[in-house]
């Protein structure tokens, strides 16, 4: 054996000293001082960073917890956002709060034992109804999951609500799929996925922001909560609504960092209606033949299930067209909340025939 | 919901609102249901009636009488006529909660204008957020013997 593993092996080596510096005993008052208590929703992050002041720039690519000493060896984990306006949502803290303290089950929450054997027509309508959602919750999860690296620690808030949506959607996913098994029908057709992918094609926080949660995500709430029109049983009709819940929290999480932007760097403004753009014509309606061209016989399906069989398609056509009034009206409401009124003015074709009528 | 019905009041009446709210809060199961925070209004236009109900944290906090007004200031309010809320509350007695017809997101829907109104479309969300205690707050209205005008 080497002469110098032997010494090593033999000989105790030398510890280095223990520093306990950081227990800094001095600031003993002041963690008397600043102790926590709960309020009645327990203790909410909002209590804890209640004294916080938060910086609106941060060029520390660390890992370090806000508030916390900043270590001069900290290894650099990547590229985060440096501006705090580019993700922050002044509803962010509430929104995380309540998506913890609201969640559910897909296998006890809902009422399966009240499915019940359906005709041929409308079980099928269902199972291709769910079969494009469960496509739909797919992309919806992994889309917030692509920015979670570039959250800066430094707003850490935004990171946890956007974990908190990446569940709520893989609840969507799988409830719609346990759907589409429960009653003997199965997965029918895959859509073509086009429209879907500009959700995942985005290069900017707020691009996804205004794409995912201000459109995309309203569309399916307003869808959600019609839906319950669509259902024929409790399960389905509880679906809808604990679904729709969800969504809603996520398209406030949307409208208010619309609204920070907008108002924190309005030159970007354009920039939103490019955005826009981009999704709105894809993922548009045709007025007359009621399809969307994310997914014709998505739009069939629902007809299907809303005129209660094949036979009543023109009364699902009807109801349909209705729900696209709706989603349009709705669509645009939120946006003047988050003070882009002119898009009332600037709309693709598809959408905007459905303000008029 | 399996409790045996104790309280007697006329709807609309405060008794009837306050009473709801006291089975609420005595409600583990509410509270499951997880945080709930927004001010609701009640619109009975043809009677004049107007209630506020504020949610907070896992109970219902506040109950009252209103002004038009103050009911129009909420994050959102429901309105309806008198024969509608008669029938949810009359379904709802009936099955032990809202059926299918029922439902406030139902009721929502048939209405043009909306069960659920508000000036701020963000804000009428709230809605939609908190459906599940919404909902769950009428149906505990099946605990209570309720007379009606």
């Amino acid at each position: 054996m080497d002469s110098d593993v032997l010494y090593r092996l033999t000989h105790e080596e030398d510890l280095p000293p223990l520093n306990l510096n950081w227990l800094k005993p001095e600031d003993r008052i002041k963690v008397e001082a600043t102790r926590l208590r709960p309020g009645r929703k327990g203790l909410t992050i909002e209590q804890v960073e209640a004294s916080t002041s938060l910086l609106d720039f941060s060029d520390d690519y660390s890992a370090r917890p806000r508030g916390a000493e900043r270590h001069p060896a900290a290894a650099r984990y990547g590229w985060y956002y440096p501006v705090r306006h580019e993700t922050w949502a002044d509803n962010v803290r509430l929104l995380y709060e309540e998506a913890v303290q609201r969640q559910w089950s897909s296998a006890t929450d809902i009422p399966w034992h009240t499915l019940k054997p359906l005709p041929d027509d409308i079980e099928k309508a269902w199972c291709q109804f769910a079969t494009f959602l469960t496509e739909v919750e797919f992309i919806a999860g992994d889309a917030p999951g692509q920015w979670l690296e570039r959250i800066n620690p430094e707003w850490y808030e935004v990171k946890l609500f956007l974990l908190t949506q990446i569940m709520d959607e893989a609840r969507h996913l799988d409830v719609f799929r346990k759907r589409a098994l429960a009653n003997g029908g199965g997965l029918l057709q895959e859509s073509t996925g086009a429209g879907l992918r500009i959700i995942l094609e985005c290069q900017d926080f707020s691009e996804f922001s205004a794409i995912m949660h201000v459109f995309a995500e309203a569309l399916v709430q307003t869808l959600f909560r019609s839906g319950e029109a669509l259902a024929y049983n409790e399960a389905e009709k509880t679906i809808f609504r604990l679904c729709a819940q969800d969504e809603s929290r996520h398209i406030a999480f949307g409208v208010m960092h619309l609204k920070h932007i907008l108002e924190t760097q309005p030159w970007r403004r354009e920039e939103i209606h490019y955005y826009l753009d981009k999704i709105e014509g894809p993922l548009s309606v045709d007025i007359q033949s009621g399809h969307s061209a994310a997914s014709p016989i998505f739009d069939e399906a629902i007809m299907v299930l809303a005129g209660g069989g094949r036979k009543n398609i023109d009364k699902g056509f009807d109801w349909l067209m209705q729900l696209r009034r709706r989603q349009v009206h709705e669509y645009i409401h939120r946006l003047e909340v988050a003070g882009l009124p002119e898009r009332r003015y600037r709309l693709s074709p598809g959408l905007r025939a459905f303000l008029d009528t | 919901m399996a409790q045996e019905t104790q309280v007697k009041a006329v709807f609309p009446s405060l008794e009837w609102f306050q009473a709801l709210k006291e089975i609420v809060n005595a409600d583990e199961h509410y509270r499951r249901i997880g945080t709930c925070d927004t001010t609701m209004g009640i619109k009975i236009n043809d009677l004049q009636k107007y209630y506020v109900v504020t949610f907070e944290a896992f109970e219902v906090a506040d109950m009252r009488e209103a002004s038009e007004d103050e009911v129009e200031q909420c994050d959102f309010w429901l309105e309806a006529p008198y024969s509608v809320w008669k029938d949810m509350l009359q379904n709802i007695k009936a099955n032990g909660k809202a059926d299918l017809q029922h439902s406030l997101n139902t009721l929502d829907l048939e209405f043009p204008e909306g069960f659920a109104r508000s000036h701020d479309g963000l804000r009428r969300d709230a809605f939609y957020r908190f459906n599940q205690s919404l909902q769950y707050f009428f149906d505990a209205s099946s605990r209570i013997d309720t007379q009606f005008l």
